[in-house]
Order: structure tokens, then C-alpha cells, then sequence
């Protein structure tokens, strides 16, 4: 009896593996829960995250048109280029696996560069409609 | 007048080699990534020099220095007779050529020497890498660029000497010394036939090729593998430690840079300014600053056995740049690249310099590990 549960639980545990590679590790869905809460939101949209990204906003100091876009480029699968001219190397999942993993990088980013995009930061529903878009990426 | 053989093989040899090599060896000084080029020639400027030198007294008699060095006396009359254009005939070197022998042999062995200790002070490496300092270094160097210069001048002034001889007074000396034939006032003159090569220098001679050869693939084989900096760690040096949080933090928007290039005072402004960084934000949470800072401090320019550390630090005086790129000697060492290498697609921009430097990550901005990409 005991080494069935145990089998059963190895077993439970490999599914929801499988279950997860495709979606968000467990810390990240830890943290979208988070911004669920914080937004008082039911669901994130992923739509509502594809123009986030896209969106295109005049600085108001530098006068220059800013976006997302700018340094990951229109295509998140594709690789984009830092302000200093380093490459970047693919913002989406399905292109990146490593992407949206470690919730500590996704949060100093977003901080970063909301703050030099839209000179504030993303509030917590921005931050899991964007995260969400990303994930849905095939 | 009788054409007889007054040169012997050796000699000639010596003298094309050596010639070919010191021309090697100066035109090879020019660029820094030419360095193991210049090396292995001066190795044979030294070869060739060590060779002559025993030749000297084991040659023939026109090789012998007992056969054409002469006092003062005999080489101002000579002189004298030249710049009156009437000099005096000799089968073998004249006065003034024996003396130009003796100071060019000199100034080989102090360019070898001075050579090896800059070899080992500024750049690690060669049979003393890093046992003189890199001030000794710098003064060897100045000594080395005097000699080489004097060396470079001296061999002008034999050449124009030379075309004198032949083309005003038909000497056939610059052919004399190709096929060891010239013309003499009589048998007694010519000198080769006296004394046949011995066994033993002949074997001197063997000796010298092969151990100039040991040379050249010595230096080949160091010029392969990265020689990274050191760094000054308890009580000595040790190679440049990697630190993860440095890599991930500043390795994000640029490449991460390498702390030798810059002095303490430099990364504590920068670290101390990371919320306005070029326009960026590039602020981190105090953990992370402090340890990053603190490795930077730890592997600062100051800290560094490095050449390049060592002249950037000179070239910028009391300064703090923020820039590596700003500095006199960055500048300096880059002038010769267009906008249009920079924004290459492997390269995209000047602060990219593992792009160029593959061995920047440990430190190394080494000639050699030099490659710039085509596209
Ligand atoms: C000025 C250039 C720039 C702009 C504009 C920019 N980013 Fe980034 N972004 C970066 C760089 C650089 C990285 C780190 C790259 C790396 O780790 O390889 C990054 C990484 C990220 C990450 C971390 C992903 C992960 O898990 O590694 C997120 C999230 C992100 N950006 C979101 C955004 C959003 C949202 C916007 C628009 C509001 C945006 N970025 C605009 C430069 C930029
Ligand atoms: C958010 C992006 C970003 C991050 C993160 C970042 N930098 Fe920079 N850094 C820049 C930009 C942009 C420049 C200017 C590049 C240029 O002119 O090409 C720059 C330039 C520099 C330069 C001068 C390069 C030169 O021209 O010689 C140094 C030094 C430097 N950064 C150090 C650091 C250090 C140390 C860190 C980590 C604490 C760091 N950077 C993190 C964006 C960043
Ligand atoms: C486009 C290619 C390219 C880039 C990018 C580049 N370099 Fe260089 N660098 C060179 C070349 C080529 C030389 C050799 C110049 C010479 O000696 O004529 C050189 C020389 C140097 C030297 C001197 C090496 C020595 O021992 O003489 C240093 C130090 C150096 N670079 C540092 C850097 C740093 C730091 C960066 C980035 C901020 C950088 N370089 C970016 C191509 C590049």
C-alpha cells in the first residue's frame, strides 16, 4: 500500500510536471496569483498584453518615440538590441525557454523599462496581461 | 686586379639573415597584433647576432674581427679619405664598416635584452615572463625603442655607404656580398681559401640554427591559449576571478567589461551613479551593488598586472572616467577602426569588445586573441 502512494504521488507529481512546462513554472504562476490579487482581477488578457507591448509613447524629456518594441523589436521570437547595442536574445517563451522563469529578473526588468518606456512603473494588471501574452506565444 | 673569393658562405649568410630579420622585426613593431611576428624576428636578430659574434673569431680572416677592427686612428684617416672621395681600398671591411660591425652587434644584444625584459614586465610572457616589473619594463622599453631607432639609423647610413662604393668606385660590394666574390689587388688579399671552416665551428653554426629554431617554436607555442590578467590577491597574483552577479547585472545592456580597464575611483562613480546610467536605469538592489562594487574595487586597474591596466592608468592622470572608451589610450589603440566596423551586425557597437576581444571575459586584450569580425 505505501509504495502505491508513493508510486501514485511520483506519478501526480510527473503529470503536473508536463502540465507545467508548458505554461508558467511554479514560481511564476506564484507571482501571477500575486498580480491577480493586487489587481483584483479575475484573469489576465493576453490582447490586452499584445498592446502593451506594441504601444508607442513620446518621452517627455528625450522626445523620442518609445516602445517595447524598440529594443525587443515587433517580433517577440525574434532577437532585439539594447540600448548599448548588445544583442538581446528573443523575449518570448516558445523562442527562449529561459525566459519568465526566475520571477526576480522578470520583476527588475519590468521596473527598468516601464520606467524608461512609460516613466512610470507597470502596474500589476500591465505586468500579467504581458506576461500572459508571452506565455501564449506559439 | 684579380676577382677572388674573399667572403665565406657563413658570413654571407649572417649578413642577409640578419639584415632580413632586424627589417622584420621593426616593421613588425608597428601594430600591436604583429607582436609575435616581431618576437620570432628579433629572436633571429639575436641568433644571428650570438653567431657572429663566435664567428668573429673562429671565421676566416675577412669574418675575423681581428681581420677588420682597427683604432681610431686608422678609421678617422679613413674616414677622411672618404669624405674627400678617394678612400682607401680594403679586401675586407673597411675601418669604418669594422666599427659599424661591432656597434650594431652591441646594439642586438641590448635591443635582446631590453627586448626580454618588455616582453616579460609588459606583456607576462617569454622566458621571464613576470619576474621584472612593469616600470622596469617601461624604461627597458624607451631603451629598446633608442636602440632600434640607432640600430635603424646606422644600418641607413652603411647602405647609402655602400651604394657609394659601388656606384661611384665600382666596387661590386653589394655583390661581393651575394656571391663572396670581389675584386682584390692581388692573391694575398682574398682570404678564404687560408683557413677551411673547422669542425668545431662548424658546429657552433649548427649549435646557433637549431637553437634559434627551438626559439621560434617556443614563441609559437605561447602564442596559442588566453593569457588572462592577474589580479593582486593575498600576497601575490592570481588570474581574474569571474563573478556571476556582475556578469547578469552589467553583462545585460553591454557586454560586462572588464574591471582591469578602469580605477577604483572609476567604478565607484559608476556604481555610485547606476540610477542615471548613460540615460539608462541600470539600478540594482543594494546586495547586489555592494558585492559587484566590491569585486570591482577588488580587480580594479590599480590592482591589475596588466599592460593595457597599467597605460590606461597613465593616460588618464588624476582623472575618473566613466568611460573605458573616453580614455587617451583606448582612444589611441582604436584609431584606425571606422564607424562602419563598429556597426557590423557582430559587432554593433564599440563598447562590444568581446566582439573583437574574444578574450575579454578573462581579461586579456593580448594581440593575438585579437579578431575582428568581417561582418
Ligand atoms: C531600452 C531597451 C529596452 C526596452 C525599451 C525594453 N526592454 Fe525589456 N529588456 C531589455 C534588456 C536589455 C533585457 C535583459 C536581456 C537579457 O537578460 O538578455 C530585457 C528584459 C526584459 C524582461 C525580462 C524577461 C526575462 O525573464 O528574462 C522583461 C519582462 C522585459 N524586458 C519587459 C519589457 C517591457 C514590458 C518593455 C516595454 C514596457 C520592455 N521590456 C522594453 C531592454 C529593453
Ligand atoms: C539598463 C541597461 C544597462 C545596465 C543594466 C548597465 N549598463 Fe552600463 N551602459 C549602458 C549604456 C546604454 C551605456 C552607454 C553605451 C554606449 O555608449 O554605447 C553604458 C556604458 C557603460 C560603461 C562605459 C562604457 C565605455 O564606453 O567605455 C561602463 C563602464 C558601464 N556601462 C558599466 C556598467 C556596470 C558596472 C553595470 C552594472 C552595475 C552596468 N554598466 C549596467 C546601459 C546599462
Ligand atoms: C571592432 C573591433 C574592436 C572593438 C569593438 C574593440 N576593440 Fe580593442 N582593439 C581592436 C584592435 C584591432 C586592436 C589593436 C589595435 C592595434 O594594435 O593596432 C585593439 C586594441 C585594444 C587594446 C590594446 C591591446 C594591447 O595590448 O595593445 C585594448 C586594451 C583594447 N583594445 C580594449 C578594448 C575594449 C575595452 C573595448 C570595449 C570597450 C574594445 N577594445 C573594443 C579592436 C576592437
Amino acid at each position: 500500500m505505501k509504495t502505491f502512494k508513493g508510486l501514485a504521488t511520483l506519478a501526480a507529481v510527473f503529470f503536473a510536471g508536463s502540465v507545467y512546462a508548458a505554461g508558467p513554472n511554479a514560481q511564476m504562476s506564484q507571482v501571477l496569483d500575486g498580480l491577480k490579487k493586487e489587481a483584483g482581477a479575475a484573469s489576465f488578457s493576453a490582447e490586452e498584453g499584445r498592446k502593451l507591448y506594441n504601444a508607442k509613447r513620446t518621452h517627455s524629456q528625450k522626445k523620442e518615440e518609445r516602445s517595447c518594441t524598440t529594443c525587443h523589436t515587433s517580433n517577440p521570437a525574434a532577437s532585439g538590441k539594447s540600448t548599448a547595442g548588445k544583442v538581446i536574445e528573443p523575449l518570448s517563451p516558445s523562442a527562449n525557454p529561459q525566459r519568465f522563469t526566475d520571477p526576480k529578473k522578470v520583476e527588475k526588468w519590468f521596473k527598468r523599462n516601464c520606467e524608461w518606456v512609460y516613466e512610470r512603473e507597470c502596474t500589476p494588471k500591465e505586468k500579467g496581461d504581458f506576461i500572459t501574452y508571452m506565455m501564449s506565444l506559439k | 686586379m684579380k676577382t677572388e673569393k674573399i667572403w665565406d658562405l657563413p658570413t654571407r649568410l649572417f649578413h642577409w639573415t640578419f639584415a632580413a630579420s632586424f627589417m622584420t622585426a621593426f616593421a613588425a613593431s608597428t601594430r600591436e597584433w604583429f607582436l609575435d611576428y616581431h618576437v620570432m624576428a628579433g629572436a633571429l636578430v639575436l641568433a644571428g647576432a650570438s653567431f657572429r659574434f663566435l664567428w668573429g673569431f673562429s671565421g676566416n680572416r675577412n669574418a675575423r674581427f681581428s681581420g677588420f677592427v682597427r683604432g681610431w686612428a686608422e678609421i678617422k684617416s679613413f674616414l677622411t679619405g672618404f669624405i674627400r672621395l678617394n678612400p682607401a681600398k680594403y679586401p675586407g671591411h673597411n675601418p669604418a664598416v669594422g666599427l659599424a660591425v661591432i656597434v650594431m652587434l652591441a646594439l642586438a644584444a641590448v635591443l635582446g635584452a631590453t627586448g626580454v625584459i618588455v616582453y616579460s614586465g609588459e606583456e607576462m610572457r617569454g622566458p621571464l615572463a613576470g619576474f621584472f616589473s612593469f616600470e622596469t619594463a617601461e624604461t627597458a622599453g624607451l631603451i629598446h625603442s633608442v636602440a632600434a631607432w640607432s640600430f635603424l639609423a646606422l644600418a641607413g647610413v652603411h647602405i647609402a655607404a655602400a651604394l657609394l662604393h659601388d656606384v661611384i668606385w665600382k666596387e661590386g660590394l653589394i655583390r661581393s656580398m651575394l656571391t663572396g666574390r670581389k675584386k682584390v689587388e692581388s692573391m694575398e688579399d682574398a682570404a678564404v681559401a687560408e683557413r677551411p671552416i673547422l669542425k668545431k665551428t662548424a658546429f657552433v653554426l649548427f649549435a646557433f640554427v637549431a637553437a634559434s629554431a627551438a626559439m621560434l617554436v617556443a614563441t609559437g607555442q605561447q602564442a596559442s591559449g588566453h593569457a588572462g590578467a592577474l589580479v593582486e590577491g593575498n600576497g601575490g597574483f592570481k588570474p581574474l576571478e569571474k563573478n556571476i552577479a556582475y556578469e547578469e547585472e552589467c553583462g545585460s545592456c553591454h557586454n560586462a567589461f572588464s574591471p582591469t580597464l578602469l580605477p577604483a575611483r572609476s567604478w565607484e562613480k559608476v556604481m555610485a551613479g547606476l540610477a542615471e546610467h548613460f540615460g539608462d536605469d541600470a539600478s540594482l538592489p543594494d546586495e547586489t551593488s555592494s558585492e559587484i562594487r566590491a569585486w570591482l574595487l577588488a580587480s580594479s586597474a590599480e590592482r591589475a598586472l596588466s599592460e593595457p591596466s597599467k597605460k590606461i592608468l597613465s593616460s588618464i592622470g588624476e582623472g575618473a572616467p566613466l568611460r573605458i572608451t573616453e580614455t587617451a589610450y583606448w582612444k589611441e589603440k582604436h584609431v584606425d577602426i571606422g564607424e562602419e566596423v563598429y556597426s557590423r551586425k557582430s559587432v554593433t557597437s564599440r563598447t562590444n569588445c568581446a566582439a573583437c576581444h574574444p578574450g575579454s571575459p578573462w581579461g586579456s586584450f593580448e594581440d593575438r586573441d585579437i579578431s575582428v569580425p568581417k561582418v
